[in-house]
């Protein structure tokens, strides 16, 4: 759906950026002049008032949103592309958790790096403690890959805490559901990598370590009652062949089909295609597993031609609230735009801007069926990505294209932006990644689609896939207790206030 | 990181790009050796590489048996994938579909077991003679693509090139056919028990000593 709005809203803009045309030509989703600004002034001031005198109550349930990777450069160039997919200009439109009232940025360094990966970004949000990188909700004396630091050092996450408190608990991504930002909730180990059994060294395996997938059907209480993203393989025995991709089979070497103990639990189903997941009914379905792919599901983009087919983060969240929201007592759910981070790491920002999109667009789903005044809502991210929106672009111009800047009376200058060397740039590029063209010169890209969805921005030091980056994340904040997101925070924030708000602790 | 330049090269030889995939399976199964030799900045690279077609699926093989690497890319209903094997170290990276594309490296099916995404004539070049090769005729055909000189001999029933050869201003890169047959090639090591990797997770496997080792080959290719 995405793909198809770009393309034809791509269409009209390009045509009138090339013509020269003001970007005033363009529909504006509200007026820009003296008046206009100074009466959305007033409103935004009004609203922080309001903000400032809401009710301090607590909540009945909390849901975080992480986009992973989604840095704040990644928030800005998804929202101008948001906008710009409309026929606007783009830069003043909002991705849905944009008007959230409160916000503050996060530190996201671990013990051990300056520059985190997931694990411990993660762990830091659902246990309120930071551990160094690769680490599961284990604390800082863990060793990366030894079980034998496990024991004694575990980190106790949300999602227990709520089990302890009888609340319903649910994790959906569009990676892996064993992957480091999912996994963070519900296991606790020394090495993110430890998926499946037969992802674990023997050494490890002798000392008791337990893969990721075992620890998702193990969880504590009376279990997850919702699971939704990909990784089947890793829920799979070696010997059983996956259902969608003929020729594959699982990754688990201790023989045990995990979806099928999952399914032994009465009123708990499994689905892992799209009319499966459609046919679920989240009324009479207490527990439900979803894995729709052997690995991570597909881009947003791509997901129209996945073979059997699959849901969207946004179709997934509401499945899943609708399951979780049936118990009184309340749940906790953690949603993930996984593929964020993926997208970047190839150097595509098409994929990644398209699937940050999504991931709005199911903040907006999530909103539109809670209450608002029982369920606090966050959304951030565990770090960010080497993504920058550089040159001097003026209004309206192609996020995705090529810089046209200003000419000397502030209107849209003829023809590209030139480098030192006579050649265009994209508005969009990465510090490092596998964009980088040389050794040789910069290519000419007078003549390419950089727009295209299969299109690597350039990036200056050439790495197989290009690197999370270093600086601040931002967390917004919706619902009880929301106005305690405020401030430059650590990244552990999260958890103090989601604990209070549902008063775990 | 000579192997990777070769692979890339010969699937770029006369890509155009973001071709969209062939509907067909049209060339027959068969195993072919070329040797591509590349001439730039006055030095000259060989290497002989291996293409074995059969349905649904293509292996490029490269390297010596002491450093061996494979492509296999396999074509299912809708989708497309490539698992490049690393036998020695007993691992493989799985790409999907959607990441090659995310990578820019996506290839039509026709480009990749024909090693042009188009037939000669309809990639714009002129039938300029005949030829053979192992007593087959061959159709020459010569022209311009995207800046550059290009020369094929083509082996029509085969679906494949008995010399391709692409003179531009970077350097002149040849592939040309050495040993054509019916059968398939040696059997592949058995990779099923090998560790295997999504190449989506490669970005957070920045301290595994393979991932260190084989970066430069873990890039299905560039976009330009």
């Amino acid at each position: 759906m995405i793909i198809r709005a770009f393309k034809a809203s791509r269409a009209a803009r390009c045509t009138l950026v090339a013509a020269g045309a003001a970007f005033l030509s363009l529909p504006l989703a509200h007026a820009e002049d003296k008046q206009a600004w100074s009466s959305q002034g007033d409103q935004a001031l009004q609203n922080a008032e309001k903000t400032s005198r809401q009710r301090r109550s607590a909540a009945r349930n909390v849901i975080l949103f992480v986009g992973d990777g989604m840095g704040v450069s990644t928030i800005t160039a998804s929202r101008i592309l948001s906008g710009q997919l409309k026929g606007q200009p783009g830069e003043e439109s909002s991705l849905t958790f944009e008007a959230f009232p409160n916000l503050a940025l996060v530190k996201t360094y671990s013990i051990n790096q300056q520059t985190s990966d997931s694990a411990p970004t993660m762990t830091a949000m659902v246990t309120g403690v930071k551990t160094k990188d690769g680490i599961l909700s284990l604390d800082e004396d863990a060793v990366r890959g030894e079980q034998a630091t496990v024991s004694g050092n575990e980190l106790t996450t949300i999602l227990e805490l709520a089990e302890k408190k009888r609340l319903s608990t649910g994790v959906v991504s569009t990676a892996r559901i064993t992957h480091a930002t999912p996994g963070a909730c519900y296991a606790h180990s020394p090495e993110r990598d430890w998926e499946a059994d037969s992802n674990i060294p023997e050494a490890q395996l002798a000392a008791g370590a337990k893969d990721i997938a075992r620890q998702l059907l193990e969880f504590p209480g009376d279990g997850l009652e919702v699971a939704l993203g990909g990784g089947r393989e890793y829920f799979l025995p070696k010997t059983q062949p996956d259902p969608e991709d003929a020729g594959s089979t699982g990754r688990r070497a201790d023989g045990r089909d995990l979806t099928a103990e999952w399914q032994k639990s009465p009123d708990a189903k499994y689905v892992w295609n799209q009319a499966q997941f459609d046919a679920i009914d989240a009324k009479s379905t207490k527990r439900l597993l979803g894995l729709f792919e052997r690995s991570h599901m597909e881009y947003e983009v791509d997901r129209e031609n996945d073979t059997a087919g699959e849901p969207s983060l946004s179709e997934m969240t509401s499945k899943a609230i609708d399951i979780l929201a049936k118990n009184p007592r309340g749940y906790f759910l953690m949603v993930e735009g996984g593929r964020i981070d993926h997208a970047h790491h190839a150097g595509n920002a098409h994929r990644a801007l398209t699937d940050a999109i999504a991931f709005s667009d199911a903040v907006k789903t999530a909103l539109d069926k809670i209450d608002r005044e029982q369920t606090l809502i966050i959304v951030t991210a565990d770090h960010s990505h080497v993504f920058t929106i550089g040159g001097y672009p003026t209004r309206g111009n192609d996020i995705l294209g090529k810089v046209v800047t200003n000419d000397e009376h502030g209107n849209p200058a003829e023809g590209f932006s030139l480098d030192s060397n006579g050649l265009p740039y994209t508005t969009l590029s990465y510090a490092n990644g596998p964009g980088y063209r040389g050794p040789n010169a910069r290519p000419d890209l007078t003549s390419v689609d950089t727009a295209h969805v299969d299109f690597l921005q350039e990036a200056i030091v050439p790495l197989s896939a290009e690197t999370h980056a270093g600086e601040d994340v931002a967390v917004f904040a919706t619902g009880p207790s929301s106005h305690l997101i405020r401030g430059v925070q650590e990244q552990t924030i999260s958890f103090y206030v989601m604990t209070h708000a549902l008063n775990l602790r | 990181m000579k192997h990777f330049t070769y692979s890339i090269t010969l699937l770029c030889l006369l890509s155009s790009a973001y071709v969209a995939a062939a509907p067909g399976d049209p060339a027959p199964p068969l195993t072919a050796t070329f040797e591509t030799l590349v001439r730039v900045r006055g030095g000259v690279e060989r290497e002989r590489w291996t293409l074995t077609r059969e349905s649904g699926r293509v292996t490029y093989r490269f390297g010596s048996q002491a450093e061996q690497r494979l492509d296999v890319w396999s074509r299912g209903p809708r989708e497309l994938s490539l698992l490049r094997v690393f036998p020695q170290e007993k691992t493989s990276v799985e790409y999907s579909e959607g990441q090659l594309r995310a990578l820019g490296s996506f290839r039509s099916w026709q480009q990749l077991t024909s090693l042009l995404p188009k037939a000669p004539a309809e990639l714009g070049l002129e039938l300029a003679g005949t030829g053979s090769f192992q007593n087959k005729q061959t159709l020459r055909f010569e022209g311009q693509l995207d800046g550059a000189q290009v020369s094929v001999q083509w082996l029509e029933a085969e679906q494949l090139p008995a010399k391709l050869t692409r003179k531009g201003p970077g350097g002149e890169r040849t592939v040309t056919l050495q040993k054509l047959s019916a059968g398939r090639a040696e059997s592949g090591p058995d990779a099923q028990n090998y560790r295997r990797i999504d190449a989506a997770d490669l970005g957070d496997l920045e301290h595994d000593p393979f991932v260190h080792r084989h970066s430069a080959l873990l890039n299905a290719g560039h976009a330009l």
